[in-house]
């Protein structure tokens, strides 16, 4: 396959693509297209490109209740592109909130992205939940900083 | 084949016949921005009729289809011909352009008044 735009060979990837269908987007991961090194241009096969559809329009045609509005853990480190270990982390220090459900965690999607919209939410925690005397007074400067905008 | 077809617009359509056809990253978003299914595009592309032949030099030629119905198009199709590839560049509809008017069963360009 060659790309369209600088007839360089484009390799077959697995990549992560945004789809949209009307309004409504959905990120799906492990999508396997064609990618110039050089230009970034991505070709999808046609078997590909209607798996890419059929999962986007089927999500964005689904009644809300449909929609998965609970996450577990996993879902939600792929949501903050953090590891599952940050996420316990943040539920350990109170920054997020959870649901038990039998022996699983249960995060509502709304509650996740309350807590990323929270400016006091400070995510370099990652390690224990334990920030060190140095990094808090870095982050309370940078506080100090933005309230001085 | 359709009468009067280009040789690039039939190798389209053969492609279009085996499955064979790719879809750029802007076709796709350009589909579900305008909720177009790709069985549509497969169609315009195995029947529509050919709107426009554009050839550029040192690129590969592009092929406009427009959908394929009995009633007044709503959208076409752009596609790239890079033998032995055929890859889908982009989708539009008529609507969202000014410069194309109905007439006689095909979508043209629009004559200056």
């Amino acid at each position: 396959m060659k790309c369209m735009i600088c007839k360089k060979e484009m390799p077959q990837v697995t990549t992560t693509f945004n789809s949209k269908w009307g309004d409504y987007s959905v990120t799906i991961r492990g999508i396997k297209a064609y990618k110039c090194d050089e230009c970034n241009e991505l070709i999808f096969s046609s078997e590909e490109a209607r798996m890419i559809q059929n999962i986007t329009a089927g999500l964005a045609d689904s009644s809300a209740e449909e929609k998965p509005d609970f996450l577990n853990v996993k879902e939600v480190a792929d949501l903050l592109r953090v590891s599952n270990q940050t996420v316990y982390n943040m539920l350990k220090d109170g920054r997020l909130t959870a649901y038990k459900a039998g022996k699983e965690w249960r995060f509502s999607k709304e509650d996740v992205y309350s807590a990323m919209k929270d400016k006091n939410t400070i995510s370099a925690a990652a390690r224990g939940g334990y920030i060190s005397e140095k990094e808090k007074k870095y982050i309370e400067k940078l506080m100090e900083e933005e309230k001085g905008w | 084949m359709t009468q009067g077809d280009s040789y690039q617009a039939s190798y389209a359509r053969q492609k279009a016949a085996k499955g064979e056809i790719n879809f750029s990253q802007h076709a796709m978003d350009q589909m579900g921005d305008r909720k177009i299914w790709i069985d549509e595009v497969y169609t315009a592309i195995a029947n529509g009729l050919e709107i426009e032949l554009q050839t550029f030099e040192d690129k590969d030629v592009r092929v406009l289809f427009q959908e394929s119905t009995e009633n007044i198009p709503r959208f076409a199709v752009v596609v790239a011909v890079d033998h032995p590839e055929v890859n889908v560049v982009t989708v539009f509809r008529f609507e969202d352009e000014d410069k194309y008017e109905y007439n006689e069963k095909i979508m043209c360009w629009r004559r200056k008044k």
